[in-house]
């Protein structure tokens, strides 16, 4: 923030000049979409299954699966052991190995060119 | 006194010290140049046990094992169903923010979500506001999780509260200051398997003295059937369900305390075993101990305090011997968050405040000594206000989860994935969100629409952040140099401030 509007001195990039992107970060931002859209999905699942099977219902018109109502055993046991198995699923097969030190990332790269 | 519950519990302190003390000579070792980065960030060496367990330990505080089952107790089924959204924090939480958390965090030599707030955002405002924030929230937040462990305790074992209460500093003290953040995480992982292992044990034992589900089923529908239902006593409409989404999966995240972790991992196979395993590890302990707070009802139908309940039921139906064992459980999810969030604390005071704007010539090997010695200040500062904790600390309490988490999420997130966002749209939008979230929660309940406040407060933060990012100056390039450029670029960077000076 200090240093806008000084005028760089004639040895340094300019403002504009493209730069090499890590690519590591490119990966890693993916991997994030990956994670919100999961959010996503747990949320709605879990809110739909509670509400659509169990919403507004008196205790005495549910019905007992395994020993839990209807409605909590469908949106909270059984959806956190699905979903624990979909985020399993997600990271090993979408997630990338790759090393995290600060110079390594160009080193693999130009390794693998 | 009950010898049967204290000797566990001893014996679990024993170890803890153990640890410490290991951690301590570890980080003696450690070269100069190094010493902070141990201390706070364990050399960065993470595996995916410790990984995971110090991120579930450091998240599940006492709510999971005593606000939480009291609620269920209190209210119904509906808490355990809002509750499980914490389920996938390790997932969430290390994916969000990223192996490019992890890799910056090694670039820039970050050590805190503040450093990293700083090298972005190259603004004092936002510094200083998210360190005070912190300071001043997280060390409220202590306070209620020092007084339920102790209260806990002191229902256990029946040993003054006052003296437990010291004891628990002291142990708390110790290990945090001379362990630093390896000592932390790994307590976390002893901590982590006793509450997993309590979680079935106790639900086991406690379903196998009631004959099963049904008669506690019975017992519940006689008495308070309208625990069962959905809305229920707490009010869990849809959109209020979703919302609680928001506040304990997605933003959780960037709890300071939390997100600190989200960059000490060794390599990426750590951190991919962690965000496999974690969330099924979180389904045990968080439906193991919340659906128990329904059963403790079979047992102690008519308690006052809720959170009793479960302790009480521990008690009265287990052995002794293996109830103390047991207990350490909850006392492990107390002191599991407070050690991390005292270390995040003293960082932010010495690292971020001290070091950055009254001394910035310290030696690293002194920071070291600074710190430990803040650490034990904040211990004893959190002791004093748990012996006889102020009234205007209740507020600053209900604001520590939801307010940091509206305050850090935009300003850390978009900062790291988005080129635009600058110092004017963190600024503005820490600000604001916050002064909503307050405002919502103290004076116009209606303006939360039905959810809970953390929802409409992060659309406003949200609205804030893009308008100042669009409205002020972009970043400086150096600025996406470093968040986005390679190591060389960076290094060149380097060269041409050393050139110009």
């Amino acid at each position: 923030m200090t240093d806008t509007g000084t005028r760089p001195p004639f040895d340094e990039p300019a403002e504009d000049e493209p730069f090499e992107e890590d690519p590591r970060y490119r990966v890693a931002e993916r991997e994030m979409y990956i994670a919100v859209g999961y959010w996503v999905a747990f949320t709605v699942v879990v809110t739909a299954t509670a509400w659509l099977i169990g919403g507004g219902k008196k205790a005495e018109e549910l019905t007992f699966v395994l020993g839990f109502p209807d409605w909590f055993f469908w949106s909270v046991p059984v959806a956190c052991l699905v979903f624990s198995g979909i985020a399993y699923v997600l990271v090993h097969r979408y997630f990338t190995d790759m090393p995290l030190s600060a110079d390594e990332g160009a080193e693999a790269d130009r390794a693998g060119r | 006194m009950r010898w049967g519950i204290i000797i566990p519990i001893l014996l679990y302190v024993a170890i803890l010290m153990v640890i410490a003390w290991w951690s301590y000579r570890r980080r003696r070792e450690a070269a100069e140049g190094t010493k902070t980065e141990h201390y706070y960030m364990g050399g960065r060496s993470l595996g995916w046990l410790l990984l995971m367990f110090t991120l579930l330990a450091s998240g599940a505080s006492a709510g999971t094992f005593i606000g939480g089952p009291g609620l269920v107790y209190g209210e119904g089924y509906g808490w355990v169903l809002v509750s499980i959204f914490q389920v996938p924090t390790a997932f969430i939480a290390l994916a969000v923010l990223g192996k490019k958390f992890a890799i910056l965090g090694r670039k820039l030599n970050a050590l805190s979500i503040v450093d990293m707030l700083r090298f972005r955002y190259e603004s004092p405002f936002v510094v200083i506001l998210s360190s005070v924030g912190i300071v001043l929230f997280l060390t409220a937040y202590m306070v209620p999780q020092f007084v339920g462990g102790t209260r806990l305790l002191e229902a256990a074992t029946g040993v003054d509260y006052t003296l437990l209460l010291v004891c628990l500093a002291v142990v708390i003290g110790i290990y945090t200051t001379f362990g630093g953040f390896l000592a932390d995480a790994i307590s976390d992982v002893f901590q982590g398997i006793i509450m997993l292992v309590g979680a079935v044990l106790v639900w086991v034992a406690l379903l196998a003295a009631a004959g099963g589900m049904g008669p506690v089923n019975d017992h519940v529908m006689s008495t308070a059937p309208e625990l069962f239902e959905l809305p229920g006593p707490g009010g869990f409409t849809p959109q209020m369900i979703a919302s609680y989404s928001l506040q304990l999966g997605l933003m959780f995240a960037v709890l300071p305390h939390l997100a600190v972790r989200a960059m000490s991992y060794r390599d990426s196979k750590a951190v991919h075993t962690a965000m496999k395993v974690g969330p099924l590890v979180m389904t045990v302990i968080t439906l193991g101990f919340l659906t128990m707070g329904m059963m403790a009802r079979y047992y102690q139908p008519d308690m006052e305090v809720g959170d009793l309940a479960l302790p009480t039921t521990i008690i009265e139906v287990l052995p002794e011997g293996m109830a103390g064992i047991l207990f350490a459980a909850p006392l492990a999810a107390v002191m599991s968050t407070v050690d991390a969030m005292i270390l995040v604390v003293s960082g932010t005071i010495i690292r971020d405040l001290y070091t950055n704007y009254v001394n910035p010539r310290i030696s690293d090997g002194r920071t070291s000594v600074v710190t430990s010695a803040a650490t034990l200040g904040l211990t004893a500062l959190v002791l004093y206000l748990a012996l006889d904790p102020p009234p205007y600390l209740e507020l600053l309490v209900i604001y520590a989860i939801g307010g940091l988490e509206v305050a850090f999420f935009f300003p850390l997130v978009l900062g790291l994935y988005w080129k635009r966002a600058n110092a004017l749209g963190a600024g503005l939008s820490m600000v604001g969100g916050m002064a909503w979230y307050v405002l919502v929660n103290n004076w116009a309940p209606a303006l939360a629409l039905g959810m809970f406040p953390i929802a409409t407060s992060s659309v406003v933060a949200l609205v804030l952040f893009l308008l100042g990012s669009y409205l002020g100056p972009p970043p400086r390039r150096a600025v996406l140099v470093k968040f986005w450029g390679t190591q060389a670029e960076i290094d060149r960077l380097g060269e041409t401030v050393h050139r110009t000076r």
